[in-house]
């Protein structure tokens, strides 16, 4: 009770300056005198009065103050009670202010301005804490708040000050005038003693006066939600309420008179009574007061956040400082909350940035608060330059239906997706898809509209492409989705099928195939089709499609899947195979000519085979006549008839003779044609023994070196085979005649493939260049005086082996014999298999 | 054997390859009389003792007959058939003698019994000698069936 006390003392003081002043005033001003103490001393009541006021207001707006924070923090909305009671104890003191003024009419006018700061105030709160409260709870939205607020605050505070300041200099004028007094009441000293007596009358009076405004202020404080403390400008506590003993564990007596670092850590103490100066009267010396936040300490030694508002508080004749202290423990916690919150946000802002869409967040007057880096890259409009903008005037957006409609459609259904036109930066076109989606607080207050856009304009180009591509095919396309209706079709189906597109789309794919493929059992071959509406993949199916006219035309169909953003469709592409059904039909057609041909021709060969046969068959008859009766006509001729004519005779028969032969060989060689080959394992070196035995017997006279290798065993026709080495041999034997000795050679050449014989001679040899001419009919490579022959032995010999599937060929020189190869195609290859069938029943081979 | 005189039948259309080979025949010492026809009909006629061989004893068979396969009207498979699937007919010894070297030739004749095949060879002198071979042969070394063989 210093401060009160030594106000007090001064208050009594200057009564008694007053009382000696009475008492030295004269006595004719005794009653002037008398009157005017009077009425400074009612003045002087009056200026605390309306100081104490002014405290009240500001200790009510502090309050208010730390009850809408809490509601914030909290969101309980108990703790609003406080601000009630501040704001109609606000009210209260604002109103006693105005009667206790009523004779001045500057304070009327100042509180004429007051009031409506005041209201202001308590709006502000209540909007700091809305904003705290919101989910998009924006630092820089309250910080613009918490300017708005202080400047508010700070006016509120001008205006109080102006009122004290006024206030207090009235006293001064009031004080100064009853010191003027003083040398007269001295004067005066005939009445001092009544002067004094009615002076401590009036003391006594004002003491009364002041222990009930004491006790007004005390009633205050312990109402007070926070915990209160009252120090003086050296940091001694002189005032606490029952909240503080409570937050902080001490008792009042242990408080008071302690200093104010009894209730911070060790740590905050340092230099403390420089520091305190500046932390608590420094602040304290605004003349709103501040809020510091700072850690508490109990008497327990434990730690607890608090918060502490601080204010002056003049109390006449001492600065004191009151001090609010709140623990912020849930508060700070809730904030780190908040921070934590705060970071994931903007993680997720981050996030959002790396979205490639265009994330906005706009109000529903268009202005844009929110604004991702993906719409930067969209846009070309940097954050800084779209935020706050207006987004349909920034992007000159382009919209399907009126905006009034999409944004009807936000507010009602809570969303919106469609198609836009934005414009760049750069005054390019982008087209987006579009999704809105309202956005809105807890308690469903709309805040705005997020909106999503996906730049399209490449999936459009894309979608373009695709189309043209889908129209220029050849192919018709059609696009149909599981359940068989039609979403897409090109150009060629409806020239294929005679519809226009419209009469196609979203119907049934069944439309364009004929009824009996229309059959959704699965045991229709080709109702797979139509079956579940997953047809074979990549398979092409063929079956008929319908026109639209009814006509039906053969049709070639590939299904593949289309894997969509709709889900997985099926794309057919319909080939009409009318023209190649018709190809194929003509192949078949030809074929079968051919065929026919084929058959001709292997006829037509065998009677031409036939023919021969029965030519060289036919001719015999004649020729032996010629030469029989040319014989009989020469035996019976007369001894004496002309030489010359049996030269001629001669010469008939023998003509004949050798046209025999080459009818004979030939007759041979048209019988190897049409003999069925008898295919047996023969060994080859037997089959030349055979032939050697024959030939040897012809050529007694001869000096020949044989030299027979091992040769292998064949499938063959053995009596083919031994003619062809028949004529070989003989060949040979007839080439070497002028050789002494002759060497003729049989063996098999070393290698791979099939085996292959050789027939080698020392003879006469061949020209090379004549070599095409060895194998054919009647083909003679030297004169007939030289070397007898008809030309058909070698001819007859290739017939054979190539009848077997193999080939022959020579390789000779002038003069220095002849080579002849061949081979037998290996079993089962090229031999005649109608002949190895046959092996069994023909046991008897022809020659 | 009767005291008739035996003949032989040569059946061959062929009036120069007849006279050749009745030549040669008879210049190989074949004294027996050669009847020739020139067709199968002829033929079965003159076996079968019908048509301008209505005459003829059915009693006196001939003694071998030469058969060209090569024949108007009834080819010579078909006369052979005849021959040989009557009593009367069938123990004569039928020699093809024909130009055909054909294997079904040979194998269809055989088939039928014929009693030996001979290909007539183009060349003259072989021809010849193929012809006093065979005279020597069937004239000369071969009985001919008894009376009884005729039997059924």
């Amino acid at each position: 009770m210093r401060p009160v006390k030594s106000s007090l003392e001064m208050k009594i003081g200057i009564t008694i300056v007053l009382g000696v002043a009475v008492l030295i005033a004269t006595a004719w001003v005794q009653y002037r005198t008398t009157k005017e103490a009077t009425k400074a001393a009612y003045w002087v009541d009056h200026t605390h009065q309306i100081l104490g006021s002014f405290t009240e207001a500001l200790l009510a707006a502090t309050r208010s103050q730390n009850a809408v924070r809490g509601y914030a923090i909290t969101g309980d909305p108990a703790v609003l009670a406080p601000r009630e009671a501040a704001i109609s104890e606000l009210g209260k003191s604002l109103r006693r202010t105005r009667e206790l003024t009523a004779d001045n009419p500057r304070q009327q006018a100042r509180l004429d301005t007051l009031n409506p700061i005041v209201n202001q105030l308590f709006a502000i709160q209540w909007e700091m804490a809305d904003e705290r409260k919101s989910p998009g709870h924006s630092l820089e939205r309250e910080a613009i708040l918490v300017e708005r607020g202080k400047r508010i605050a700070d006016e509120m505070r001008r205006v109080i000050d102006e009122m004290r300041n006024e206030e207090t200099q009235l006293l001064q004028g009031r004080e100064k005038r009853a010191t003027g007094i003083a040398p007269v009441v001295i004067a005066l000293g005939s009445f001092s003693v009544l002067t004094i007596f009615i002076a401590s009358g009036l003391v006594f009076r004002q003491v009364r006066l002041l222990s009930r405004a004491e006790r007004q202020f005390r009633q205050i404080l312990e109402a007070a939600p926070d915990a209160v403390v009252v120090i003086n400008q050296e940091g001694g506590i002189v005032l606490v309420n029952a909240q503080l003993e409570k937050l902080f564990g001490y008792r009042r007596d242990q408080l008071v008179g302690s200093e104010i670092e009894m209730l911070i850590p060790e740590r905050f103490r340092q230099g403390r009574p420089g520091h305190r100066k500046s932390l608590f009267s420094g602040a304290a010396a605004q003349p709103t007061g501040a809020v510091l936040e700072l850690d508490a300490r109990r008497s327990d030694g434990s730690e607890f956040p608090m918060e502490i508002s601080l204010s002056p508080l003049d109390t006449g004749d001492a600065l004191l400082i009151s001090g609010a202290i709140r623990d912020v423990t849930e508060h700070k916690r809730v904030e780190e909350q908040l921070r934590a919150q705060a970071a994931a946000l903007q993680q997720q802002a981050s996030l959002l940035d790396v979205a490639h869409d265009a994330i906005i967040v706009r109000e529903f007057g268009g202005e844009i608060r929110f604004w991702n880096r993906g719409a930067e890259s969209i846009y070309g409009w940097s954050k800084a330059e779209a935020i706050g903008q207006i987004s349909h005037t920034l992007l000159q957006t382009e919209y399907p239906q009126p905006m009034s409609e999409v944004e009807a459609a936000v507010r009602l259904d809570g969303r919106w997706e469609g198609e836009l036109i934005h414009v760049r930066r750069d005054g390019s076109r982008v087209m987006v898809a579009s999704r809105k989606v309202l956005q809105q607080d807890e308690r469903g207050n709309v805040l705005g509209i997020l909106e999503i856009n996906t730049d399209i304009t490449g999936r459009n180009q894309a979608e373009e492409k695709f189309r043209q591509l889908l129209e220029g095919a050849p192919d018709a396309i059609v696009v149909f989705d599981h359940e068989g209706k039609m979403v897409l079709v090109n150009a060629q189906v409806e020239r294929l099928f005679g519809y226009q597109r419209d009469e196609l789309l979203d119907r049934q794919i069944e439309m364009l195939v004929p009824e009996r493929f229309r059959q959704l059992s699965p045991e229709h071959p080709d109702g797979v089709f139509l079956g579940p509406h997953s047809p074979p993949m990549a398979a092409s199916l063929e079956l008929f499609g319908l026109r639209r006219d009814g006509v039906e035309f053969p049709v070639e169909i590939i299904f593949s899947p289309l894997e969509t953003r709709e889900g997985t469709l099926v794309s057919g592409s319909i080939r009409d195979i009318t023209q190649r059904k018709r190809a194929e039909e003509e192949i078949r057609n030809l074929n079968r000519g051919l065929q026919d041909g084929n058959a001709e021709l292997a006829a037509s060969n065998k009677e031409l085979e036939a023919f021969t046969y029965s030519i060289a068959h036919d001719l015999r008859a004649p020729l032996r006549h010629i030469q029989g009766f040319s014989k009989l006509l020469a035996e019976d001729l007369r001894d004496e008839t002309d030489p010359a004519i049996r030269e001629y005779l001669r010469d008939i028969v023998g003509s004949t003779h050798d046209m025999g032969r080459m009818v004979d060989d030939l007759l041979a060689l048209a019988r190897i044609g049409r003999q069925e080959l008898t295919i047996q394992v023969t060994g080859l070196n037997s089959l030349v023994e055979e032939v050697l035995k024959d030939i040897k017997r012809d050529i007694a006279d001869r000096d020949i070196e044989w030299k027979i290798g091992d040769l292998p065993y064949l499938d063959c026709d053995a009596g083919l085979l031994k003619q062809v080495f028949a004529n070989l041999l003989s060949n040979a034997v007839k080439y070497t005649r002028p050789r002494k000795p002759a060497l003729i050679e049989v063996g098999q050449v070393k290698g791979e493939g099939p085996p292959t014989i050789f027939v080698r001679d020392n003879g006469v040899g061949f020209n090379m260049k004549y070599a095409d001419k060895l194998f054919g009919v009647f083909q003679r490579l030297h004169r007939k005086e030289e070397f007898d022959g008809t030309g058909v032995g070698l001819a007859t010999v290739q017939r054979i082996v190539q009848k077997h599937g193999g080939a022959i060929w020579a390789e000779a020189e002038l003069d220095r014999g002849a080579t002849f190869f061949f081979n037998l195609a290996v079993s089962g290859t090229g031999v005649d298999s109608k002949g190895k069938h046959d092996r069994s029943r023909n046991g008897n081979s022809v020659n | 054997m009767t005291g008739h005189e035996m003949a032989i039948l040569l059946i061959e259309d062929d009036p120069r390859d007849a006279r050749l080979t009745v030549r040669e025949l008879q210049s190989g010492n074949v004294k027996t009389r050669i009847d020739v026809v020139h067709d199968g009909e002829q033929a079965l006629d003159y076996l079968f003792c019908r048509g301008a061989y209505s005459e003829r004893s059915p009693d006196h068979p001939p003694q071998l007959i030469l058969l060209d396969l090569k024949l108007p009207k009834v080819d010579g498979l078909q006369v052979l058939r005849e021959i040989k699937s009557r009593a009367e007919t069938r123990p004569i010894p039928v020699v093809a003698l024909t130009s055909s070297r054909e294997e079904k030739d040979m194998v269809a004749c055989y088939q039928l019994g014929v009693n030996s095949y001979i290909q007539k060879p183009v060349d003259f002198e072989q021809f010849r000698e193929t012809i006093k071979t065979l005279g020597l042969y069937w004239i000369k070394l071969n009985e001919p069936p008894p009376e009884k063989a005729f039997q059924a």
